[in-house]
């Protein structure tokens, strides 16, 4: 699976003194590097102190970071074009690497593991508690209301957009209406989930019955003789009314994929099952869901991901209350409001341990597809 | 109904779908368009309007909530800290995604399958993983309360998944060009500059309009970030506007309106970089 590093992939470098160290060349880049990052420096220092954002200083932070890194890319170029031929090889890829490297390293590496080493100490990372965080992480009765529902949106939420993803698609797949369609279903997903909660808190305002309803879920059930329902609040419904807005937000996402998919099903399978007497029904579960499993896979895979991690919907709607909470919120709140830091890490550990499986699998999907 | 869809007119039984086609589709999108023409036509009604006809046309349309919203410092400034953090997040993604994507994708060295599985493995992290360590880091760097301090992290959280899309891009172009390239006396440096980079524009389109798009809607981040009003970015904004005037429907779906603009007008013109980036990244293959 992995391809081997092939002769015919080290390609001949043309160069003037083969061999040798071009000390001339190697001193100018190395001043070059020197001199790049001390500006990069010194322009970092002034922008960060900088707490306007005026048109100029965006147009110097624009020089800065492209002007930086492009000629800190050409410096360092300049010194390792300077280098014999067999370090040459060796070191340029880590200039392409470096940058890349260092901002993954610095904000995201060594956060988690500090977030790792903190989980097993007290609110103010000043006492050892072993395990203490992670036994409370999954006695806490906030904390179980959280796993409960993290897990109604796992397999609600996912299997909402899957399904009315998959279905939308199908539907709308070489009709005339498609473009239109698809383009009124993808909108959504242009919007932040917090318009999105905003718009339908709205949608499910509540007035007190007699008043005129404003909400729209109201407004028809009133309409049916049904007295007025509280939405947001009304324990444990509300998690499924949060949950819409968040299939609403990216059925479009599900369907925009499964659409790509299905126009990858040749047509002579499905005309040949048609010829061979299939339904339309047979032909859709015997040959096209299984011709586009993979796709499946990785869009219930994304999606399953997303709903680990909500925030937004819940934060914006009804801010964990009223049996809403999910661990991201969860999180926030023992991170944010109460500063137990010891707590909030072991939080973040377990949703990241949640979470992994399902990535992990993710990427072996990608490399299995990629053949590499 | 006569359909001239390709399939259905191999076999006469379909007849009848397209117009089971139509009424679902038709549904689907009213489902969907509701709430949003909700929003936008309710922020052109008076209060008293709104309570006693939350569903019908404005019966006089008050431009008052949108001319409020357009005058207001707040929502320009919001606006253009948005845009700011989005072009920085792009710009940053982009130069450092596509270099690695290069060198996973072409160069062999020591040590590569090493360095990809490690990008890779950041696609794990997500970002409340991190965040407290984060945060401390951002403070003492003095770059929290600052665009930076979204900006940056941002980046960094962008580039394993656009490192990945990146490269399968990378890959798809043929290595003829790459020995053409170096046979005619092309360093890797300015084959990757001056020869892959041009090749690569709608792919780095692709990726700069997503990575646009999810900066534009982040809304963890920069609400644990950014503390001064004067640096909020849109949805932040909205949050806010809503805890001020929260049963001012007509203004806050006002607000909300308005803010959805950008990013609708911005879909539709670059969809289909959207759905390319959106398919390379989910679907390779």
């Amino acid at each position: 699976m992995i391809q081997q590093t092939s002769e015919a992939d080290k390609r001949p470098v043309p160069s003037p003194a083969a061999g040798a160290l071009l000390t001339g060349q190697f001193l100018v880049g190395l001043l070059g590097l020197a001199v790049t990052l001390g500006l990069l420096w010194l322009g970092f220092i002034y922008l960060r102190g900088a707490r306007e954002t005026s048109v100029l200083n965006a147009v110097i932070a624009i020089v800065w970071g492209v002007g930086g890194v492009g000629a800190l890319f050409v410096t360092g170029n300049t010194v390792i074009e300077s280098l014999p031929p067999y370090w040459r090889d060796r070191v340029r890829p880590f200039l392409f690497f470096l940058p890349g490297v260092g901002i993954l390293f610095l904000f995201l590496m060594i956060p988690t593991l500090i977030t790792l080493y903190q989980s097993f100490f007290n609110n103010d990372t000043t006492e050892f508690v072993g395990l203490n965080n992670y036994i409370a992480t999954f006695t806490d009765r906030s904390m179980l209301e959280s796993f409960r529902n993290n897990l109604i949106w796992l397999f609600l939420g996912t299997a909402g957009c899957v399904v009315l993803g998959l279905l939308i698609a199908v539907l709308a797949d070489r009709s005339r209406f498609e473009v239109v369609a698809k383009a009124i279903i993808f909108l959504p997903m242009a919007i932040s989930l917090v318009g999105a909660s905003v718009i339908w808190r709205f949608m499910y305002a509540y007035a007190p019955p007699g008043q005129p309803q404003i909400g729209l879920q109201n407004a028809i059930i009133t309409a049916f003789g049904i007295p007025p329902q509280s939405w947001l609040t009304l324990q444990p419904w509300n998690n499924l009314f949060l949950i819409l807005v968040m299939i609403w937000g990216s059925t479009g996402f599900a369907m925009v994929l499964f659409s790509a998919a299905l126009k990858g099903v040749p047509a002579d399978i499905t005309e040949a099952a048609q010829v061979d007497g299939a339904t339309e029904v047979q032909t859709f579960f015997q040959i096209i869901i299984p011709y586009i499993q993979g796709t499946i896979l990785t869009v219930t895979t994304t999606i399953a991901i997303g709903t680990l991690k909500i925030f937004d919907v819940v934060y914006v709607m009804t801010g964990g209350q009223y049996g809403t909470s999910v661990v991201g919120t969860e999180f926030y709140r023992q991170f944010f409001t109460n500063r137990n830091f010891g707590y909030g890490s072991a939080i973040a550990i377990v949703l990241f341990i949640a979470i992994s499986p399902v990535i992990v699998y993710n990427l072996r999907q990608l490399q299995k597809q990629e053949g590499f | 109904m006569i359909s001239h869809n390709a399939r259905s007119s191999a076999s006469p039984p379909r007849r009848l779908a397209p117009l089971f086609q139509y009424l679902a589709a038709s549904l689907v999108a009213l489902l969907v368009l509701i709430p949003l023409l909700a929003s936008v036509l309710n922020g052109f009604k008076s209060n008293a309007d709104l309570l006693l006809r939350p569903f019908a046309l404005p019966q006089t349309w008050v431009w008052s909530n949108y001319i409020s919203v357009l005058q207001s410092a707040a929502f320009w400034r919001q606006m253009s800290n948005s845009v700011l953090v989005m072009l920085g997040t792009a710009v940053g993604v982009m130069v450092l995604a596509s270099m690695p994507a290069f060198v996973f994708a072409r160069l062999c060295f020591r040590g590569r399958e090493l360095l990809f599985n490690f990008f890779t493995l950041g696609l794990l992290f997500p970002i409340t993983v991190a965040i407290l360590p984060l945060y401390i880091m951002l403070r003492q760097l003095n770059l929290l309360d600052s665009l930076w301090g979204v900006i940056v992290p941002q980046v960094a959280f962008g580039l394993p998944g656009n490192i990945l899309i990146l490269r399968g891009f990378f890959a798809t172009i043929p290595r003829e060009l790459d020995e053409a390239a170096a046979i005619d006396g092309c360093s890797p440096v300015s084959y990757y500059l001056r020869i892959l980079l041009p090749l690569m524009r709608p792919a780095l389109a692709a990726v700069a309009v997503l990575t646009m798009v999810t900066s534009w809607n982040n809304f963890f981040l920069p609400l644990l970030v950014l503390n001064s009003e004067s640096l909020y970015t849109l949805p932040l904004g909205i949050q806010q506007f809503q805890g001020q005037f929260g049963t001012d429907w007509g203004r806050v779906l006002a607000f909300v309106s308005i803010a959805l603009v950008p990013t609708i007008v911005f879909y539709l013109l670059a969809e289909r970089q959207i759905v390319a980036g959106l398919t390379a990244g989910a679907v390779k293959g």
